[in-house]
Protein backbone atom coordinates (compact mmCIF):
# COMPACT_ATOMS: atom_id res chain seq x y z
CA UNK A 1 0.00 0.00 0.00
CA UNK A 2 1.13 3.49 -0.90
CA UNK A 3 2.09 5.50 2.28
CA UNK A 4 0.40 8.80 2.41
CA UNK A 5 2.88 11.44 3.61
CA UNK A 6 0.91 15.02 4.85
CA UNK A 7 2.78 18.16 3.54
CA UNK A 8 4.49 20.11 7.12
CA UNK A 9 2.45 23.09 7.69
CA UNK A 10 5.90 25.64 6.34
CA UNK A 11 5.40 23.43 2.99
CA UNK A 12 1.57 24.04 2.81
CA UNK A 13 2.05 27.32 3.13
CA UNK A 14 5.03 27.84 0.67
CA UNK A 15 2.52 25.76 -1.40
CA UNK A 16 -0.20 28.35 -0.88
CA UNK A 17 1.87 31.12 -1.49
CA UNK A 18 3.57 29.77 -4.81
CA UNK A 19 -0.30 28.84 -6.26
CA UNK A 20 -1.80 32.44 -4.75
CA UNK A 21 1.35 34.21 -7.17
CA UNK A 22 1.06 32.18 -10.20
CA UNK A 23 -2.90 32.83 -9.78
CA UNK A 24 -2.10 36.61 -9.52
CA UNK A 25 0.23 36.54 -12.06
CA UNK A 26 -2.51 35.33 -14.46
CA UNK A 27 -5.20 36.73 -13.70
CA UNK A 28 -3.19 40.16 -13.81
CA UNK A 29 -2.08 39.57 -17.21
CA UNK A 30 -5.35 38.25 -18.01
CA UNK A 31 -7.41 41.39 -16.87
CA UNK A 32 -4.31 43.79 -17.84
CA UNK A 33 -4.64 42.49 -21.62
CA UNK A 34 -8.79 43.10 -21.72
CA UNK A 35 -7.85 46.44 -20.81
CA UNK A 36 -5.49 46.77 -22.73
CA UNK A 37 -8.05 46.75 -26.11
CA UNK A 38 -10.17 48.90 -24.18
CA UNK A 39 -6.88 51.22 -23.72
CA UNK A 40 -6.31 50.79 -27.66
CA UNK A 41 -9.83 51.07 -28.77
CA UNK A 42 -9.54 54.68 -27.26
CA UNK A 43 -6.93 55.66 -28.19
CA UNK A 44 -7.57 57.25 -31.83
CA UNK A 45 -5.67 56.23 -34.98
CA UNK A 46 -3.78 58.87 -36.69
CA UNK A 47 -2.19 58.70 -39.93
CA UNK A 48 1.69 59.89 -39.83
CA UNK A 49 1.91 63.92 -40.87
CA UNK A 50 1.82 64.45 -44.52
CA UNK A 51 3.19 67.64 -46.30
CA UNK A 52 0.17 68.82 -48.91
CA UNK A 53 0.83 71.87 -51.03
CA UNK A 54 -1.86 73.95 -50.95
CA UNK A 55 -3.04 77.20 -52.80
CA UNK A 56 -3.27 79.63 -50.91
CA UNK A 57 -3.74 83.21 -52.55
CA UNK A 58 -2.61 84.95 -55.55
CA UNK A 59 1.07 87.08 -55.57
CA UNK A 60 -1.57 89.85 -56.29
CA UNK A 61 -3.23 89.44 -53.47
CA UNK A 62 -0.29 90.17 -51.26
CA UNK A 63 1.29 93.55 -52.00
CA UNK A 64 4.70 94.35 -50.98
CA UNK A 65 4.50 95.21 -46.97
CA UNK A 66 1.00 93.44 -46.33
CA UNK A 67 0.23 90.39 -44.31
CA UNK A 68 -3.10 88.37 -45.88
CA UNK A 69 -4.39 85.50 -43.58
CA UNK A 70 -5.48 82.55 -45.56
CA UNK A 71 -7.96 79.91 -43.39
CA UNK A 72 -7.08 76.75 -45.28
CA UNK A 73 -8.99 73.70 -44.59
CA UNK A 74 -5.60 72.48 -43.05
CA UNK A 75 -5.27 75.31 -40.82
CA UNK A 76 -4.42 78.76 -40.66
CA UNK A 77 -1.79 80.41 -42.29
CA UNK A 78 -0.31 84.23 -42.25
CA UNK A 79 1.61 85.56 -45.57
CA UNK A 80 3.42 88.33 -45.99
CA UNK A 81 5.83 89.97 -48.13
CA UNK A 82 8.62 91.59 -46.71
CA UNK A 83 10.40 93.86 -49.85
CA UNK A 84 8.94 90.84 -52.95
CA UNK A 85 9.83 88.03 -50.41
CA UNK A 86 6.92 85.89 -49.58
CA UNK A 87 7.38 83.92 -46.48
CA UNK A 88 4.71 81.65 -44.76
CA UNK A 89 4.01 81.07 -40.98
CA UNK A 90 1.09 79.19 -39.37
CA UNK A 91 -1.65 81.50 -37.57
CA UNK A 92 -1.73 79.17 -34.61
CA UNK A 93 -0.17 80.13 -31.19
CA UNK A 94 2.67 77.78 -30.08
CA UNK A 95 1.24 78.34 -26.17
CA UNK A 96 -2.20 77.13 -26.07
CA UNK A 97 -3.15 76.45 -29.87
CA UNK A 98 -5.75 79.83 -30.42
CA UNK A 99 -5.33 81.30 -33.83
CA UNK A 100 -2.66 84.90 -33.64
CA UNK A 101 -4.47 88.27 -34.80
CA UNK A 102 -2.37 90.85 -37.01
CA UNK A 103 -1.63 94.27 -35.89
CA UNK A 104 -0.57 96.41 -38.54
CA UNK A 105 -0.51 99.43 -36.69
CA UNK A 106 2.25 97.58 -34.31
CA UNK A 107 3.60 95.26 -36.70
CA UNK A 108 2.97 92.21 -34.31
CA UNK A 109 1.38 89.60 -33.97
CA UNK A 110 -1.26 89.16 -30.67
CA UNK A 111 -2.95 86.04 -29.51
CA UNK A 112 -6.58 86.82 -28.32
CA UNK A 113 -6.19 84.04 -25.54
CA UNK A 114 -2.88 84.87 -23.23
CA UNK A 115 -1.71 88.01 -24.49
CA UNK A 116 1.11 86.20 -26.44
CA UNK A 117 3.14 88.69 -28.94
CA UNK A 118 5.10 87.92 -31.97
CA UNK A 119 7.22 89.67 -34.46
CA UNK A 120 6.63 90.53 -38.05
CA UNK A 121 8.94 87.69 -38.55
CA UNK A 122 7.38 85.18 -36.17
CA UNK A 123 9.68 85.46 -33.45
CA UNK A 124 7.92 85.23 -29.57
CA UNK A 125 8.40 88.50 -27.72
CA UNK A 126 6.84 88.35 -24.72
CA UNK A 127 4.46 86.76 -22.75
CA UNK A 128 3.73 83.05 -22.44
CA UNK A 129 4.31 81.46 -26.12
CA UNK A 130 7.14 79.12 -25.66
CA UNK A 131 8.42 79.39 -29.28
CA UNK A 132 8.31 81.37 -32.65
CA UNK A 133 5.38 80.85 -34.84
CA UNK A 134 5.92 77.66 -36.92
CA UNK A 135 7.37 78.25 -40.45
CA UNK A 136 6.03 76.84 -43.67
CA UNK A 137 7.72 76.27 -46.97
CA UNK A 138 6.46 77.98 -49.77
CA UNK A 139 6.32 77.83 -53.22
CA UNK A 140 5.09 80.36 -56.28
CA UNK A 141 4.07 79.30 -59.24
CA UNK A 142 1.81 80.95 -62.00
CA UNK A 143 1.23 83.94 -59.72
CA UNK A 144 -0.34 81.53 -57.27
CA UNK A 145 1.02 80.97 -54.00
CA UNK A 146 1.23 77.55 -52.06
CA UNK A 147 1.98 76.87 -48.82
CA UNK A 148 3.58 73.56 -47.87
CA UNK A 149 1.46 72.52 -44.83
CA UNK A 150 1.54 69.51 -42.55
CA UNK A 151 -1.79 67.76 -42.59
CA UNK A 152 -3.00 64.64 -40.32
CA UNK A 153 -5.89 62.60 -40.87
CA UNK A 154 -7.82 61.26 -37.80
CA UNK A 155 -10.70 57.98 -38.15
CA UNK A 156 -13.95 59.50 -37.13
CA UNK B 1 -43.81 44.65 12.89
CA UNK B 2 -47.19 45.33 10.13
CA UNK B 3 -47.65 42.38 7.87
CA UNK B 4 -46.24 44.34 4.66
CA UNK B 5 -43.35 44.73 6.99
CA UNK B 6 -42.92 41.06 7.94
CA UNK B 7 -43.50 40.20 4.27
CA UNK B 8 -40.76 42.58 3.32
CA UNK B 9 -38.55 41.56 5.93
CA UNK B 10 -38.80 37.75 4.96
CA UNK B 11 -37.33 38.89 1.18
CA UNK B 12 -34.90 41.57 2.43
CA UNK B 13 -33.57 40.20 5.91
CA UNK B 14 -32.21 43.54 7.52
CA UNK B 15 -33.10 44.52 10.26
CA UNK B 16 -35.14 47.68 10.49
CA UNK B 17 -32.66 49.27 13.65
CA UNK B 18 -29.81 48.47 11.82
CA UNK B 19 -31.13 50.99 9.37
CA UNK B 20 -32.50 53.04 11.77
CA UNK B 21 -29.24 53.56 13.43
CA UNK B 22 -27.71 56.23 11.21
CA UNK B 23 -30.49 58.64 11.46
CA UNK B 24 -29.74 58.56 15.27
CA UNK B 25 -26.34 59.99 15.08
CA UNK B 26 -25.40 62.99 17.40
CA UNK B 27 -24.08 65.63 15.69
CA UNK B 28 -22.01 68.67 17.10
CA UNK B 29 -23.68 71.88 17.93
CA UNK B 30 -21.57 74.13 15.67
CA UNK B 31 -23.45 72.00 12.55
CA UNK B 32 -26.79 74.21 13.14
CA UNK B 33 -24.59 77.36 11.34
CA UNK B 34 -24.60 77.44 7.73
CA UNK B 35 -21.69 78.20 6.98
CA UNK B 36 -20.45 75.09 9.21
CA UNK B 37 -22.43 72.78 7.40
CA UNK B 38 -22.30 73.18 3.93
CA UNK B 39 -21.02 70.02 2.76
CA UNK B 40 -24.90 69.02 2.07
CA UNK B 41 -25.77 71.55 -0.49
CA UNK B 42 -23.54 70.20 -3.33
CA UNK B 43 -24.87 66.86 -2.39
CA UNK B 44 -27.77 68.84 -3.06
CA UNK B 45 -27.03 70.30 -5.80
CA UNK B 46 -25.32 67.03 -7.63
CA UNK B 47 -29.23 65.64 -7.48
CA UNK B 48 -30.45 68.54 -9.50
CA UNK B 49 -27.97 68.80 -11.98
CA UNK B 50 -27.74 64.79 -12.72
CA UNK B 51 -31.92 65.42 -12.96
CA UNK B 52 -31.61 68.76 -14.98
CA UNK B 53 -28.84 66.85 -17.01
CA UNK B 54 -30.65 64.10 -17.85
CA UNK B 55 -33.65 66.49 -19.19
CA UNK B 56 -31.10 68.54 -21.24
CA UNK B 57 -30.26 64.68 -22.92
CA UNK B 58 -33.44 64.35 -24.05
CA UNK B 59 -32.82 67.53 -26.84
CA UNK B 60 -28.80 67.58 -27.06
CA UNK B 61 -27.36 66.26 -29.71
CA UNK B 62 -23.63 65.50 -28.91
CA UNK B 63 -22.26 65.73 -32.57
CA UNK B 64 -20.43 69.27 -33.50
CA UNK B 65 -22.75 69.85 -36.72
CA UNK B 66 -26.45 69.99 -34.77
CA UNK B 67 -24.78 70.66 -30.83
CA UNK B 68 -25.25 74.62 -31.36
CA UNK B 69 -28.49 74.25 -32.95
CA UNK B 70 -29.94 72.03 -30.35
CA UNK B 71 -28.86 74.30 -27.48
CA UNK B 72 -30.46 76.95 -29.31
CA UNK B 73 -33.84 75.00 -29.60
CA UNK B 74 -33.67 73.80 -26.18
CA UNK B 75 -33.06 77.42 -24.82
CA UNK B 76 -35.59 79.27 -27.12
CA UNK B 77 -37.98 76.67 -28.16
CA UNK B 78 -38.64 73.84 -26.03
CA UNK B 79 -41.29 74.51 -23.91
CA UNK B 80 -39.50 75.29 -20.32
CA UNK B 81 -35.92 74.34 -21.86
CA UNK B 82 -34.64 77.67 -21.00
CA UNK B 83 -35.61 77.06 -17.27
CA UNK B 84 -34.37 73.49 -17.52
CA UNK B 85 -30.91 75.23 -19.00
CA UNK B 86 -30.95 77.74 -16.47
CA UNK B 87 -31.31 75.35 -13.69
CA UNK B 88 -28.56 73.36 -14.63
CA UNK B 89 -26.33 76.69 -15.44
CA UNK B 90 -26.71 77.99 -12.04
CA UNK B 91 -26.69 74.62 -10.02
CA UNK B 92 -23.15 74.62 -11.99
CA UNK B 93 -21.84 77.71 -10.57
CA UNK B 94 -23.19 77.43 -7.35
CA UNK B 95 -21.91 73.49 -6.92
CA UNK B 96 -18.46 75.07 -7.51
CA UNK B 97 -19.19 77.82 -5.50
CA UNK B 98 -20.32 75.75 -2.56
CA UNK B 99 -17.67 73.12 -2.81
CA UNK B 100 -15.07 75.90 -2.82
CA UNK B 101 -16.74 77.31 0.60
CA UNK B 102 -17.21 73.83 1.79
CA UNK B 103 -13.33 73.72 1.19
CA UNK B 104 -12.24 76.71 2.82
CA UNK B 105 -14.48 76.11 5.73
CA UNK B 106 -12.82 72.43 6.26
CA UNK B 107 -9.37 74.21 5.97
CA UNK B 108 -10.16 76.82 8.20
CA UNK B 109 -11.31 74.77 10.83
CA UNK B 110 -8.53 72.09 10.43
CA UNK B 111 -11.42 69.50 10.42
CA UNK B 112 -9.27 67.41 8.04
CA UNK B 113 -6.60 66.02 10.59
CA UNK B 114 -5.83 62.88 11.78
CA UNK B 115 -8.00 60.63 11.31
CA UNK B 116 -9.85 62.25 8.60
CA UNK B 117 -7.24 62.51 5.78
CA UNK B 118 -8.87 60.42 3.52
CA UNK B 119 -12.43 62.38 3.94
CA UNK B 120 -10.42 65.46 2.68
CA UNK B 121 -8.44 63.64 -0.02
CA UNK B 122 -11.72 61.91 -1.46
CA UNK B 123 -13.25 65.96 -0.63
CA UNK B 124 -10.24 67.39 -3.30
CA UNK B 125 -11.55 64.62 -5.49
CA UNK B 126 -14.51 65.90 -5.43
CA UNK B 127 -13.49 69.27 -5.93
CA UNK B 128 -11.52 68.29 -9.47
CA UNK B 129 -14.33 66.34 -10.75
CA UNK B 130 -16.58 68.82 -10.22
CA UNK B 131 -14.39 71.23 -12.47
CA UNK B 132 -14.38 68.18 -14.96
CA UNK B 133 -18.05 68.51 -15.35
CA UNK B 134 -17.83 72.49 -15.37
CA UNK B 135 -15.17 71.87 -18.50
CA UNK B 136 -17.01 69.47 -20.57
CA UNK B 137 -19.90 70.84 -19.97
CA UNK B 138 -19.44 74.31 -21.11
CA UNK B 139 -17.46 72.47 -24.42
CA UNK B 140 -20.52 71.08 -25.11
CA UNK B 141 -22.44 74.20 -26.20
CA UNK B 142 -20.18 74.54 -29.14
CA UNK B 143 -20.04 78.24 -28.86
CA UNK B 144 -16.93 80.43 -29.62
CA UNK B 145 -16.17 80.28 -25.77
CA UNK B 146 -16.42 76.43 -25.72
CA UNK B 147 -14.90 75.60 -28.56
CA UNK B 148 -11.58 78.02 -27.54
CA UNK B 149 -11.87 77.21 -24.15
CA UNK B 150 -11.98 73.33 -25.42
CA UNK B 151 -8.59 73.94 -27.81
CA UNK B 152 -6.71 75.96 -24.36
CA UNK B 153 -7.92 73.61 -22.15
CA UNK B 154 -7.16 70.47 -23.80
CA UNK B 155 -3.46 72.03 -25.15
CA UNK B 156 -2.98 72.71 -21.34
CA UNK B 157 -2.61 68.72 -20.91
CA UNK B 158 -0.86 68.19 -23.99
CA UNK B 159 2.10 70.10 -22.34
CA UNK B 160 2.43 67.77 -19.81
CA UNK B 161 6.10 66.03 -19.68
CA UNK B 162 5.95 62.61 -21.64
CA UNK B 163 2.40 61.67 -20.94
CA UNK B 164 0.84 64.74 -22.21
CA UNK B 165 0.65 64.05 -25.56
CA UNK B 166 -0.91 60.70 -25.59
CA UNK B 167 -3.34 62.01 -23.06
CA UNK B 168 -4.21 64.89 -24.96
CA UNK B 169 -4.78 62.25 -28.01
CA UNK B 170 -6.80 60.16 -25.81
CA UNK B 171 -8.84 63.38 -24.74
CA UNK B 172 -9.43 64.73 -28.35
CA UNK B 173 -9.85 61.57 -30.04
CA UNK B 174 -6.77 62.71 -32.42
CA UNK B 175 -4.14 65.19 -32.40
CA UNK B 176 -6.45 68.55 -32.78
CA UNK B 177 -10.08 68.97 -31.77
CA UNK B 178 -12.39 67.17 -34.27
CA UNK B 179 -15.65 65.70 -34.34
CA UNK B 180 -14.44 62.71 -31.58
CA UNK B 181 -13.53 65.25 -29.28
CA UNK B 182 -17.13 66.15 -28.57
CA UNK B 183 -18.82 62.46 -28.26
CA UNK B 184 -15.62 62.26 -25.60
CA UNK B 185 -16.39 65.19 -23.92
CA UNK B 186 -20.26 64.30 -23.52
CA UNK B 187 -19.11 60.97 -22.64
CA UNK B 188 -16.83 62.16 -20.04
CA UNK B 189 -19.53 64.66 -19.20
CA UNK B 190 -22.86 62.52 -18.99
CA UNK B 191 -21.34 58.53 -17.86
CA UNK B 192 -17.53 59.00 -16.34
CA UNK B 193 -17.71 61.80 -14.25
CA UNK B 194 -21.04 60.95 -12.67
CA UNK B 195 -19.98 57.25 -12.02
CA UNK B 196 -16.75 58.61 -10.24
CA UNK B 197 -18.13 61.57 -8.38
CA UNK B 198 -21.14 58.90 -7.28
CA UNK B 199 -18.53 56.43 -5.93
CA UNK B 200 -16.48 59.80 -4.29
CA UNK B 201 -19.48 60.74 -2.57
CA UNK B 202 -20.34 57.55 -1.28
CA UNK B 203 -16.45 56.99 -0.01
CA UNK B 204 -16.89 60.32 1.16
CA UNK B 205 -20.32 60.34 3.34
CA UNK B 206 -19.34 57.05 4.65
CA UNK B 207 -15.91 58.07 5.70
CA UNK B 208 -17.57 61.38 7.79
CA UNK B 209 -20.34 59.12 9.07
CA UNK B 210 -18.02 56.49 10.35
CA UNK B 211 -15.45 59.12 12.20
CA UNK B 212 -18.45 61.14 13.05
CA UNK B 213 -18.46 64.72 12.30
CA UNK B 214 -14.84 66.67 13.90
CA UNK B 215 -15.19 68.75 16.15
CA UNK B 216 -14.09 72.40 16.63
CA UNK B 217 -10.91 73.06 17.98
CA UNK B 218 -11.83 76.17 19.73
CA UNK B 219 -15.19 75.08 20.65
CA UNK B 220 -15.67 74.02 24.54
CA UNK B 221 -19.37 73.30 23.92
CA UNK B 222 -19.78 69.01 24.15
CA UNK B 223 -23.93 69.44 23.49
CA UNK B 224 -24.98 67.38 20.65
CA UNK B 225 -28.17 67.19 18.34
CA UNK B 226 -29.93 64.83 16.49
CA UNK B 227 -29.29 64.10 12.64
CA UNK B 228 -32.84 63.04 12.30
CA UNK B 229 -35.15 64.96 12.57
CA UNK B 230 -33.37 68.27 13.71
CA UNK B 231 -30.30 68.05 11.17
CA UNK B 232 -32.66 66.66 8.11
CA UNK B 233 -34.65 69.54 8.40
CA UNK B 234 -32.01 72.32 8.09
CA UNK B 235 -30.61 70.77 5.62
CA UNK B 236 -34.05 71.21 3.98
CA UNK B 237 -34.28 74.88 4.43
CA UNK B 238 -31.01 75.41 3.16
CA UNK B 239 -32.03 72.91 -0.10
CA UNK B 240 -35.26 75.06 -0.59
CA UNK B 241 -33.53 78.29 0.13
CA UNK B 242 -31.12 76.99 -2.74
CA UNK B 243 -33.92 76.16 -5.34
CA UNK B 244 -35.41 79.12 -4.71
CA UNK B 245 -32.64 81.01 -5.58
CA UNK B 246 -32.53 78.99 -8.59
CA UNK B 247 -35.46 79.22 -10.22
CA UNK B 248 -35.51 83.04 -9.47
CA UNK B 249 -32.24 82.84 -11.33
CA UNK B 250 -33.15 80.86 -14.49
CA UNK B 251 -36.02 83.28 -14.39
CA UNK B 252 -34.17 86.39 -14.41
CA UNK B 253 -30.86 85.61 -15.66
CA UNK B 254 -32.09 82.97 -18.36
CA UNK B 255 -29.18 81.10 -20.23
CA UNK B 256 -28.14 82.83 -23.05
CA UNK B 257 -25.50 81.73 -26.21
CA UNK B 258 -22.43 83.03 -27.72
CA UNK B 259 -21.93 83.00 -31.59
CA UNK B 260 -21.44 79.73 -32.66
CA UNK B 261 -17.86 78.11 -32.67
CA UNK B 262 -16.04 79.01 -35.43
CA UNK B 263 -12.27 77.34 -36.01
CA UNK B 264 -11.10 79.86 -38.40
CA UNK B 265 -11.29 82.81 -35.69
CA UNK B 266 -10.12 83.30 -32.15
CA UNK B 267 -12.59 86.42 -30.70
CA UNK B 268 -10.59 89.50 -29.86
CA UNK B 269 -11.80 89.26 -26.48
CA UNK B 270 -12.03 85.42 -25.04
CA UNK B 271 -11.97 84.37 -21.35
CA UNK B 272 -13.48 80.95 -19.76
CA UNK B 273 -15.87 80.94 -16.53
CA UNK B 274 -15.11 83.01 -13.55
CA UNK B 275 -13.82 79.36 -11.62
CA UNK B 276 -10.87 79.18 -14.10
CA UNK B 277 -9.71 82.76 -13.69
CA UNK B 278 -7.50 82.16 -11.27
CA UNK B 279 -5.83 79.42 -13.77
CA UNK B 280 -6.28 81.84 -17.18
CA UNK B 281 -4.41 84.57 -15.82
CA UNK B 282 -1.37 82.63 -13.79
CA UNK B 283 -0.84 80.94 -17.44
CA UNK B 284 -0.71 84.35 -18.75
CA UNK B 285 1.76 85.38 -16.29
CA UNK B 286 4.58 82.91 -16.51
CA UNK B 287 6.03 80.68 -19.41
CA UNK B 288 4.05 77.68 -20.30
CA UNK B 289 6.20 75.06 -17.93
CA UNK B 290 6.37 77.04 -15.32
CA UNK B 291 2.51 77.35 -15.38
CA UNK B 292 1.59 73.66 -15.34
CA UNK B 293 4.06 72.90 -13.03
CA UNK B 294 2.31 75.45 -10.56
CA UNK B 295 -1.07 74.11 -11.16
CA UNK B 296 0.35 70.82 -10.57
CA UNK B 297 1.40 71.33 -7.67
CA UNK B 298 -1.27 73.63 -6.46
CA UNK B 299 -3.40 70.46 -6.64
CA UNK B 300 -1.02 68.25 -5.13
CA UNK B 301 -0.45 70.63 -2.43
CA UNK B 302 -4.41 70.45 -1.83
CA UNK B 303 -4.55 66.79 -1.76
CA UNK B 304 -2.01 66.19 0.62
CA UNK B 305 -2.42 68.85 2.64
CA UNK B 306 -3.24 67.21 5.99
CA UNK B 307 0.06 65.51 5.83
CA UNK B 308 1.83 68.79 4.73
CA UNK B 309 0.19 70.43 7.83
CA UNK B 310 1.09 67.68 10.42
CA UNK B 311 4.94 68.30 9.22
CA UNK B 312 4.42 72.02 9.41
CA UNK B 313 3.71 71.31 12.94
CA UNK B 314 6.11 69.11 13.62
CA UNK B 315 8.70 71.25 12.29
CA UNK B 316 7.46 74.38 14.17
CA UNK B 317 4.76 73.52 16.82
CA UNK B 318 2.65 75.94 17.90
CA UNK B 319 3.64 78.80 14.80
CA UNK B 320 0.36 77.72 12.94
CA UNK B 321 2.81 77.99 9.81
CA UNK B 322 0.19 75.52 8.26
CA UNK B 323 -2.33 78.27 8.67
CA UNK B 324 0.00 81.33 6.90
CA UNK B 325 0.43 78.76 4.16
CA UNK B 326 -2.86 77.74 3.08
CA UNK B 327 -3.55 81.84 4.16
CA UNK B 328 -0.87 82.78 1.58
CA UNK B 329 -2.43 80.43 -0.73
CA UNK B 330 -5.62 81.26 -0.79
CA UNK B 331 -4.78 85.09 -1.06
CA UNK B 332 -2.74 84.39 -4.06
CA UNK B 333 -5.83 82.07 -5.98
CA UNK B 334 -8.49 85.35 -4.65
CA UNK B 335 -5.63 87.94 -6.35
CA UNK B 336 -5.53 86.29 -9.51
CA UNK B 337 -9.15 85.81 -9.55
CA UNK B 338 -9.33 89.78 -8.54
CA UNK B 339 -7.01 90.81 -10.97
CA UNK B 340 -8.43 88.50 -14.09
CA UNK B 341 -12.42 89.69 -13.30
CA UNK B 342 -11.16 93.65 -13.10
CA UNK B 343 -8.32 93.95 -15.35
CA UNK B 344 -9.18 90.97 -18.08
Amino acid sequence: MEECVQPSAEERSRREFLANLIMGIGVTLGVGSLFMRFFQYLYPVVEPVKLVEVLAAKTSDIPSGAVHFVQLAEGPVMIQNVGGQLHALSAICTHMGCIVKWHPELNEFICPCHRGVYGIDGNNISGPPPRPMGKLAIKVRDGNVYVMIPAQKVQT
Amino acid sequence: MTRFGRWLYNRVPVDPETLRKPLREELPVHLKQWMLCLGGTPLLLFLILATTGILLTFYYVPDPSHAYESVENISFHVRFGWFIRGIHRGAAQLMILTTLLHIIRVFGTRAYRKPRELTWMLGVALFLTVMGFAFTGYSLVNDQLSYWATIVGTNMVGTMPVIGKPLLYLLRGGPEVNPNTMSRFYDIHIGILPTITTLLVVGHIVLVRLHGVARLEEDPRTETYAFFPDHVLRELIVGLVVVIGLVNYAIFFPPHIGPPANPLITPATIRPEWYFWPVFRWLELVPEMIGLAGVLLYVLGMFLWPFIDEGLEKVAPKRHLGRIVGTVAFLITLGLLLWEGIAG
